[in-house]
């Protein structure tokens, strides 16, 4: 059975994706795309970790001239991924490209964590089957194309 | 009889100056995986695979490693690319 996702002999990440995977990570990049309408969203305190630990001020200072850069980032990531996901399978993406559909699909994976209350590790043995299932998928999709990244490098 | 030699004041700039080295620190968390932190290392620092899965190592272990070090400027510049990437990274002075 070929592999979902694959590097290609030119240097390339090739990504195939059934109808499945396609409308769950289009529904993770909605649901990062939601983090900060909800007060007090533990998803997004998790993107948004201080800098400085016990200087409030440098911190703030830090996340002034930083936050908004890295927001940016985050968003093109996002839209680039919907491409992405759009297109035909399988898709062929470039290294940098693919870099962004890791980091969106990390992020995914640090949100719902949050949001789930995970906090150290045996927090997993009180999971819900489908808090369970939506790591547990988003992890094996971020291994899999780390593992393809770390061979290109 | 000579002038009095005139009082030089401190540079008050230069006095508290602290040029103590920043640290780039990561601390552990139970969410990012070992590969995937291993592959952040080494994609944004440029470490060999055994220095990227040591420090990996020392952060899952330990809780934390110092990862980087230098001009609070170079040091903030990676802890930006640390939190683009999802990992829990903070800056101290040593």
């Amino acid at each position: 059975m070929d592999r979902q996702i694959r590097a290609t002999e030119d240097g390339r990440i090739a990504l195939a994706l059934h109808h499945g995977d396609v409308a769950f990570l289009a529904e993770m990049v909605e649901m990062l795309n939601g983090v900060g309408d909800v007060e007090d969203d533990p998803g997004k305190a998790r993107l948004n970790v201080p800098a400085y630990l016990g200087d409030v001020n440098a911190a703030d200072e830090f996340r002034h001239l930083m936050g908004d850069e890295i927001e940016d980032g985050r968003a093109r990531d996002r839209k680039a991924m919907l491409e992405v996901l759009a297109s035909d399978s399988p898709a062929l993406v470039d290294q940098e490209q693919a870099l962004g559909i890791l980091r969106v699909a990390n992020e995914a994976r640090l949100v719902l964590a949050a949001r789930l209350g995970i906090e150290v590790e045996s927090d997993y043995e009180n999971l819900d089957v489908e808090g369970a299932v939506s790591l547990h998928y988003l992890g094996l999709f971020v291994e899999e194309l780390t593992h393809e990244l770390a061979g290109l490098l | 009889m000579t002038a009095p030699a005139p009082v030089i004041e401190p540079d008050v700039d230069e006095a508290t100056h602290d040029d103590r080295p920043w640290q780039l620190v990561v601390w552990d968390d139970p969410v990012n995986t070992i590969a995937y932190v291993i592959y952040v290392f080494r994609k944004l620092f440029g470490y060999s695979e055994r220095k990227a899965t040591e420090l990996t190592m020392q952060v899952h272990n330990e809780g934390r490693s110092m990862v980087s070090d230098g001009p609070r400027e170079k040091v903030e510049a990676e802890c930006y690319q640390l939190h683009a990437y999802g990992l829990w990274a903070t800056i101290e002075q040593s």
